[in-house]
């Protein structure tokens, strides 16, 4: 099954015979029966019956922004559950609720840790700095997973807070210096990598999103970030886990690989952030992709998956979990 | 589960040749005028054979022939010519 990125503006999008012809310097097809998602970014057109037929067949279709964050997406008809969405609403504000948060807030900086300690690898342990923020991470790692007391949403907001800066810090070592990256900053973000970041966290949001309502749950009732008005909370939630291991992982080996360059990157509109260039989208999708794809463990079911089908396990799990009011959710971890 | 299939066949009328050649142009890569490459799972060839694509012809006059090609046939499958693609795969992403 196939994904289809729609990046170039000026791009216009025909429907002929169970096939989509996309236009624009040269014409690609596309046939119907193999096509799974649809991204598009701003300035592609789509034919009113190109709408009609993505709606109908139920192909997901997600727009993205300019600066790669979530837009919207277009819902067919849809097969909602409303016991998911009861079981859900029931346990916001609960102590059962904090448990879910709990186990969010432990998946990132777990696999955040475990990238680092991956690359820590690669570079043998040399770089002091690396170890130390390593072995911080394990203190609130350890926290996070060995406190009996209810922790409350602004504490776990807190430790993830801290433990993400020491993070940063340390992604840091991975960059090289000409990149000026010092750490984490976003709206606008103001350095290519941090807008590659970005980037990668919309498409990541957006995935997550489609699974989400895949699974029957609620995409705007979060438990980790459930007090933030206007948000999609529950995909930000369980995006915790995956933002390390999707994301930050494909913006080190794009950087590493050495095919992007400063003038891949140009100032936004406003002059205050940083945009990707076309290249720059291309290539940092091509990478999001490659690791997609990648099959991984998957140790909640002992086999490898794809990891955009682990994203859709997770969520499954998630509405399981809480349907039978248990709480064996188990974030993904990566080795 | 075999994943590809190579179809091809001989058809009399050319309206039926045109309606066939169309329906199947909707699932299949046309590889030459009148051999398609199939991206199908078993069961979905199966769904189009009993659906539409047999329902075109006049089998008292027309044929059509369907080949599996597993790894090892895609492996071995040799390509002269204009059209020297590898037999067909559906991308995992495609970037445009």
């Amino acid at each position: 099954m196939t994904v289809l990125y729609l990046t170039e503006p000026g791009t216009k999008v025909h429907y002929k015979n169970q096939t989509f012809t996309i236009k624009k310097n040269q014409t690609y097809t596309c046939r119907l029966s193999e096509l799974e998602l649809v991204v598009i970014l701003p300035g592609v057109q789509l034919t009113d019956v190109v709408i009609s037929i993505l709606l109908d067949q139920g192909i997901e279709a997600i727009f993205l922004r300019q600066d790669g964050q979530f837009r919207g997406r277009l819902q067919g008809s849809f097969p909602p559950n409303p016991l998911i969405r009861l079981a859900q609403y029931r346990t916001i504000e609960t102590s059962f609720g904090l448990g879910f948060a709990k186990k969010f807030a432990y998946g990132k900086i777990r696999n955040q840790r475990a990238l680092l300690q991956i690359k820590n690898r690669a570079t043998k342990g040399k770089i002091t700095q690396l170890s130390e923020s390593i072995d911080t991470m394990n203190v609130y790692q350890l926290q996070l997973k060995n406190t009996i007391t209810l922790l409350d949403q602004n504490e776990l907001m807190g430790i993830e807070g801290i433990s993400a800066r020491s993070y940063y810090q340390a992604l840091t070592y991975f960059f090289p210096s000409h990149w000026q990256f010092t750490g984490r900053n976003r709206r606008p973000p103001k350095d290519p990598i941090n807008a590659l970041l970005s980037w990668g966290y919309g498409v990541l949001l957006a995935r997550i999103f489609a699974v989400c309502v895949k699974a029957g749950l609620d995409p705007y009732l979060g438990f980790l970030h459930s007090i933030q008005p206007y948000r999609p909370n529950l995909v930000l939630d369980l995006m915790e886990e995956f933002r390390p291991v999707l994301v930050d992982y494909a913006v080190i080996s794009l950087i590493q690989s050495q095919v992007l360059d400063i003038a891949d990157f140009q100032p936004s509109p406003d002059g205050e952030g940083i945009w990707l260039g076309i290249t720059a989208k291309k290539l940092l999708l091509r990478e999001l992709e490659e690791r997609l794809n990648q099959p991984l463990l998957y140790p909640a079911q002992n086999r490898k998956l794809k990891l955009n089908q682990i994203f859709l396990e997770q969520s499954r799990m998630l509405a399981r979990c809480l349907l039978e009011s248990s709480l064996d959710y188990e974030p993904f971890f990566i080795k | 589960m075999i994943k590809l299939w190579l179809i091809c066949y001989d058809v009399r009328d050319d309206k039926r040749r045109t309606q066939l050649a169309k329906l199947l142009e909707q699932q299949c890569v046309r590889v030459q005028y009148s051999v398609f490459e199939c991206p199908l799972d078993t069961k979905k060839l199966e769904f189009f054979l009993s659906s539409k694509w047999l329902k075109v012809l006049n089998l008292q006059e027309d044929s059509l022939r369907i080949y599996p090609l597993d790894a090892l046939a895609k492996q071995k499958t040799k390509i002269y010519g204009v059209k020297d693609d590898p037999p067909y795969e559906s991308p995992d992403y495609l970037i445009l």
